[in-house]
């Protein structure tokens, strides 16, 4: 899955949102009015600078460079093989994320039905099967 | 020692045990469900009655206070340990 492109739509929403309010309170990303550390309630809101990263990126912490940071890898490209994510990246033998290894292969999303109330197994059957819920039982009916 | 009714009766209360167990992880994702909120509290008195009628028999069934001693005896140490059960 392509980070960058999986990012942007997020990163566009709190911007404008910043950009409105002059805060970025729903977000959790930057100091709340009212609370310890934040502005005074009082006080106008300060007109915030557009381009307020909502990462800012902290220059030689020692870590590997974080999403959008130079130095931060190009990560999975379709129809190129899979990159490591930074260059320093360590190795570990047989696992997807390699060059060369599962080429043309991605990360999946998983998701989950929520379960409905229906009918449900004996005691006896439940015992048996492992579960009260015959949907849980294989073959699952959806 | 025939132990057929006590594995009869055990077999019943590990029946609700299982019953109560998916209706308590089901409650967890569906706190509001009035159907499964019904079913897992009659299952909850069925469980302790089964109980509470194998420790009148085998005696307790919980330890450190958790079961009653119903007999005039304290019956812990007499009844067989579960893998001494003939099932």
């Amino acid at each position: 899955m392509n980070n960058k492109d999986d990012k942007k739509p997020d990163q566009v929403k709190v911007q404008s949102k910043d950009h409105k309010t002059g805060a970025a309170a729903s977000t959790g990303l930057g100091p709340v009015p009212g609370q310890p550390g934040g502005t005074d309630p009082h006080q106008p809101l300060q007109p915030v600078d557009p381009m307020y990263a909502p990462f800012d990126p902290v220059q030689s912490d020692g870590l590997p460079p974080y999403p959008g940071q130079p130095g931060f890898g190009p990560g999975y490209q379709p129809g190129k093989p899979a990159q490591p994510g930074y260059p320093d990246y360590p190795v570990y033998p047989g696992y997807p994320d390699q060059p060369g290894v599962y080429p043309g292969m991605e990360l999946a999303r998983a998701y989950i039905l929520i379960q409905r109330w229906g009918k449900v197994n004996t005691p006896a059957r439940a015992l048996e099967t492992g579960t009260l819920f015959p949907e849980l039982y294989r073959p699952y009916p959806y | 020692m025939d132990h057929r009714n006590q594995v009869q009766m055990l077999l019943q209360i590990q029946q609700l045990s299982i019953v109560a167990t998916e209706l308590n992880l089901f409650l967890d994702t569906h706190p509001n469900d009035q159907q499964a909120l019904n079913m897992f509290n009659q299952v909850h008195n069925d469980l302790l009655k089964a109980v509470r009628n194998y420790e009148k028999i085998y005696g307790p069934m919980l330890n450190y206070g958790y079961s009653p001693a119903v007999q005039n005896r304290w019956k812990w140490i007499d009844s067989p340990w579960p893998w001494e059960i003939k099932y």
